[in-house]
């Protein structure tokens, strides 16, 4: 019971990944079937869905905007700050900061992670391995829904009679644009009214806020 | 490390789906579909009725048209059989073109029928002149 409460808030996200997960394959296989009613073609079950490129090329546009938000925000409150926000670090703080203020080499604690303590390489790629790892997702999400929405158009394009685009041509196309920028425009907007709502709003308990009590004014502070 | 734990589903994804529907086995029953309904044209008109899609069919009915005159006029001008077509397919919908006929398919559970034939280009990004099509 300790061990479920200990890591609730990354159960409790992952079970609301998996409920909507379901929800959008059922209402995209209702609508995938509805269009192909509609054009008197067959209609196709769960488990075809699941794997067709349409499906994917769903989950992949929001997939790699997602982790361009948190990839960006990640890298630019480095040299970034934003005055009385709880989401940027104190004004002065700015840049990569010395290995004291990041517990690094000498400065490492005796429970701070092995790779941050030791010299060279490892040291190096741990202390941008978040970074990294968002990377290294956005650009895969982002190839998926290249691939996945290639497929996707061509397949509506065939369906009206029109002849299907090369990879050049879709990389050009408003499909693979509109798809990807509706996207990071809804999660810069996201990003920007969470900096600046909390420099003035309050939510007790929650450390994305600062304490109820707190001025406008300090930067930096988390409940 | 989490970029290998979602990396691994995502390649996995792209094999699924941006290469489903593709590949040789495909390619040939499309091909196969294609070159059965253009040959059947150009001699048996009315077996190439079997190959259409439903939606197509009705389309033929409701506007009045005989579906063996319509499949015949889609037949070949030339020799198809000495030139291999170009064929593209994703998911349950191909194209198949020859130097101056054009087909379009779509899958089925019982295999590929077609939605449109005897197609000709009208300009880029406009919908093929097609002398069968469907809804």
């Amino acid at each position: 019971m300790r061990r479920l409460r200990d890591h609730g808030l990354a159960l409790v996200f992952g079970g609301l990944l998996l409920m909507a997960l379901v929800g959008q394959a059922l209402w995209g296989l209702a609508g995938v079937n509805g269009d192909a009613r509609d054009k008197g073609l067959q209609t196709i079950g769960l488990g075809e869905y699941l794997t067709s490129s349409s499906f994917a090329v769903d989950i992949a546009e929001n997939w790699q905007s997602e982790y361009l938000q948190f990839l960006l925000f990640i890298l630019l409150t480095v040299w970034f700050v934003q005055k009385g926000s709880p989401e940027s670090k104190p004004l002065d703080k700015t840049g990569r900061e010395s290995d004291e203020d990041q517990k690094v080499g000498r400065w490492a604690q005796p429970d701070s992670p092995r790779w941050a303590v030791v010299d060279g390489w490892r040291r190096s790629v741990y202390s941008h391995s978040l970074g990294l790892t968002m990377l290294v997702i956005f650009v895969g999400s982002w190839s998926a829904q290249f691939i996945a929405g290639h497929a996707s158009h061509n397949s509506e394009l065939i369906r009206d009679l029109k002849a299907p685009e090369g990879w050049g041509q879709y990389a050009l196309d408003p499909d693979f644009w509109s798809r990807t920028l509706q996207n990071w425009q809804s999660e810069f907007l996201a990003v920007a009214t969470m900096v600046v709502f909390s420099i003035y709003l309050r939510e007790r308990g929650s450390p994305e806020s600062k304490p109820v009590g707190e001025p406008h004014g300090s930067t930096g502070v988390e409940g | 490390m989490p970029a290998r734990l979602v990396a691994l589903p995502l390649a996995a994804t792209l094999l699924l789906t941006g290469c489903a529907g593709r590949g040789s086995a495909e390619d040939d029953a499309v091909g196969d579909t294609a070159t059965t309904f253009l040959a059947a044209a150009a001699s048996a008109p009315q077996s190439g009725c079997d190959l259409l899609a439903p939606a197509t069919l009705d389309q033929l009915r409701s506007d009045d048209e005989d579906c063996g005159d319509a499949v015949s006029a889609a037949a070949p001008k030339g020799d198809i059989a000495s030139t291999p077509p170009t064929i593209q397919v994703y998911g349950r919908d191909a194209m198949v073109r020859w130097a101056d006929q054009t087909l379009f398919l779509a899958r089925f559970d019982d295999g590929w029928r077609v939605t449109a034939a005897g197609c000709k280009p009208r300009g880029e990004d406009l919908p093929y002149d097609c002398t069968i099509e469907g809804r």
